[in-house]
């Protein structure tokens, strides 16, 4: 019991938890605005997938990461505007199209991996983030000893959620994002361009999910690797649908699961007798636990999943 | 206009399926490989063998699959066969793989991995005349083979290389999965570190996953905050992120599968490396020169298939000579693996 609580107090795992918290909640978090507006992105596997590859990629050939950020913000554009023209444009179903977009962002990684950077006897590393020294936030005790390793993406990603907050709270973008996720038709009615808000608002998803994967790669291990991002995308989507829409509870059900990763890691090394497979499911068993005691009705938009049609 | 729309999501929804298969046709479905492959010393007449292998992983994944890759190579050039690979194979997809190169007249199907076992089972059965091969697999049938590494050699050797470089008497082992091949390298090695120094604790973290190279780096960030200082990473992609941390953290890393030297050579102690390309390469060998016999072939430090790698930089003379010792003991037979590892059943 007392290797536990050692295991645990002390600022490696705090960090730990921070490590593995940035790249779900920076996906996560932009998927509010997508679900909320009334469009399931569950494309952010992919998208994280992409954005990953082409932050490593640029990062690699120019050797500059903060360059690798913007073109990663502008791919991720691209991604929310791909997303957005199958789901509300053409109105397909939206997770048929994500499924899509998901299958075709593996191969279309994996392939262009291999043409651009081939098969290598050691793999190749691009320049990582540089840390961001921030004198106030670094000067706090704790909270200054878990941020001194982070680089820029894990300041924004912890910011993410206030700025969420405030938007969807305090600013009108935030209410039409709100109106045209629960009545699109309503919406239409008082003035709103359905459509344009949607597309805004999947776009946003789009970059935070390009964003999450650079976390991964130039925000963390500087390696690419096939199908890194290895379910991360479906672990924020499902964090969303924890965290009821919500930017805290988002940020709540992300830490939730870091905090348990980070826990199972720490508890193996222990060497506690008993089956791995417990630890390693650790994570999802708490997701599963507090989605059972937290029993309530949907808190999902009314028009989530439907695309708006005028005519009708 | 709304039906010019349903007309103009169906072109692209066709688009997009045909740019999905042809990706996933260039990337993980079988790049088949069309060399003329005619063996330049033997007669032009003589049979061309043709080879599949199945990977569960990728060609670039710098350990068990990308060794693989390197044996087919090898069997292609040195062999005179025709080679094909199938990459990324998923579970539910192997049979079906399996089947399509045995129709399409392959002699030797390989499935790379204990986790073929069922398939190159059931398969086998449906394809009498065809030679099907396991790797590290345990299954054997009228026309079905299992390649293996001769267990516990590597874990012997790494264990006292931990055991003697270990300050903190702690040492940890980062894998994805509990197999009852990796069980037995490590079971060995936990007897051996022990044997040599009794106050050693070996522990090992479990990640769940090969690719996962983010969780892998995170898991030995947690073997290190609870004092090990030696590292054994059996973790395929996920090796890079170990060897990573331990880079920052200053520790001790000894590598599997691959040679890691050249990634970190003040970390890295030294790597058990498991030539998987030899291993299939002298395997297809023996099949095409010696006859097929369904039975387990295991081969080891005497076959030259796996080896203590390259040494760190900070390596003492003395403990390679005596890995040096015994290596030749166990080649001779003077040390009897098997027993350390039955005795920890």
């Amino acid at each position: 019991m007392i290797d536990i609580l050692l295991a645990i107090l002390n600022i490696s795992f705090l960090q730990a938890i921070v490590n593995m918290s940035t790249p779900l909640l920076l996906a996560a978090i932009g998927d509010i605005y997508s679900e909320r507006a009334g469009v399931l992105n569950i494309g952010l596997e992919g998208m994280m997938l992409i954005g990953a590859f082409s932050s490593f990629v640029i990062s690699y050939h120019f050797n500059n990461p903060y360059m690798a950020l913007i073109v990663t913000i502008i791919i991720g554009f691209g991604l929310g505007i791909f997303h957005a023209f199958f789901t509300v444009t053409l109105k397909a179903d939206q997770v048929i199209t994500a499924l899509g977009e998901n299958i075709l962002a593996l191969g279309l990684t994996s392939t262009l991996y291999r043409i651009i950077i081939g098969v290598t006897e050691i793999q190749p590393e691009c320049p990582g983030l540089p840390v961001l020294y921030i004198p106030v936030i670094n000067r706090i005790p704790v909270v200054g000893d878990i941020m001194s390793g982070s680089n820029i993406l894990v300041y924004i990603a912890f910011l993410m959620p206030i700025i969420t907050y405030i938007i969807f709270e305090y600013t009108s973008f935030g209410l039409s994002i709100k109106a045209v996720g629960e009545n699109p038709k309503a919406a239409d009615s008082l003035g709103i361009n359905v459509n344009v808000i949607r597309y805004i608002a999947v776009i946003i998803s789009g970059i935070f999910a390009a964003l999450g994967g650079a976390s991964l790669t130039i925000g963390g291990l500087k390696y690419f690797f096939d199908n890194m991002t290895a379910g991360r995308g479906f672990i924020a989507f499902a964090a969303v649908i924890f965290g009821r829409y919500t930017p805290l509870g988002v940020f709540v059900g992300t830490l939730l699961f870091g905090v348990s990763d980070a826990f199972q890691l720490r508890l193996q090394t222990l060497g506690i007798q008993l089956p791995y497979h417990i630890f390693t499911s650790i994570p999802y068993i708490v997701t599963l636990l507090v989605m059972i005691f937290s029993r309530q009705t949907s808190f999902s938009p009314k028009a989530l999943g439907k695309a708006y049609v005028r005519s009708s | 206009m709304l039906r010019s729309a349903k007309k103009l999501t169906i072109f692209l929804v066709i688009i997009m399926v045909i740019i999905t298969m042809v990706l996933s046709m260039t990337s993980c479905k079988s790049k088949m490989q069309t060399s003329t492959g005619l063996g330049g010393n033997t007669g032009s007449k003589e049979k061309v063998y043709k080879v599949a292998i199945l990977l569960p992983g990728s060609v670039n994944d710098g350990g068990w699959s990308a060794s693989a890759y390197e044996g087919l190579v090898k069997i292609e050039k040195e062999l005179g066969c025709k080679t094909a690979f199938t990459e990324n194979v998923k579970k539910n997809d192997q049979v079906q793989i399996m089947r399509e190169y045995a129709k399409k007249g392959f002699d030797i199907i390989i499935g790379h991995g204990f986790e073929f076992s069922d398939a190159l089972k059931q398969v086998s059965q449906e394809y009498p005349n065809i030679k099907f091969v396991g790797i590290g697999t345990m299954v054997t049938g009228p026309n079905l083979a299992s390649l293996q590494f001769k267990y516990g050699e590597l874990g012997y050797l790494t264990g006292f290389i931990a055991a003697k470089s270990t300050h903190t008497n702690k040492i940890g082992i980062i894998t994805a999965t509990k197999d009852p091949t990796g069980q037995i390298e490590f079971d060995t090695l936990e007897a051996i570190a022990k044997q040599v120094n009794p106050n050693v604790a070996v522990a090992i973290s479990y990640t769940g996953s090969w690719e996962d190279i983010y969780k892998a780096k995170e898991a030995a960030i947690a073997q290190i905050g609870n004092g090990a200082d030696v590292i054994i990473t059996n973790n395929d992609a996920g090796n890079l992120g170990v060897i990573q941390a331990a880079k920052e953290k200053g520790v001790f890393v000894i590598g599997w599968t691959g040679d890691y030297y050249k990634h970190a050579p003040d970390n890295v102690l030294t790597s058990a490396v498991q030539k998987v390309s030899l291993l299939i390469f002298e395997g297809v060998k023996g099949f095409l020169e010696k006859g097929f016999e369904g039975k387990v072939y295991q081969l080891g430090l005497k076959e030259g298939v796996q080896y203590i790698g390259e040494y760190g930089n900070t390596v003492l003379q003395e403990l390679k000579d005596e890995v040096k010792k015994i290596t030749k003991d166990i080649i001779e037979g003077k040390i009897n693996i098997e027993e350390i590892y039955k005795v920890k059943k």
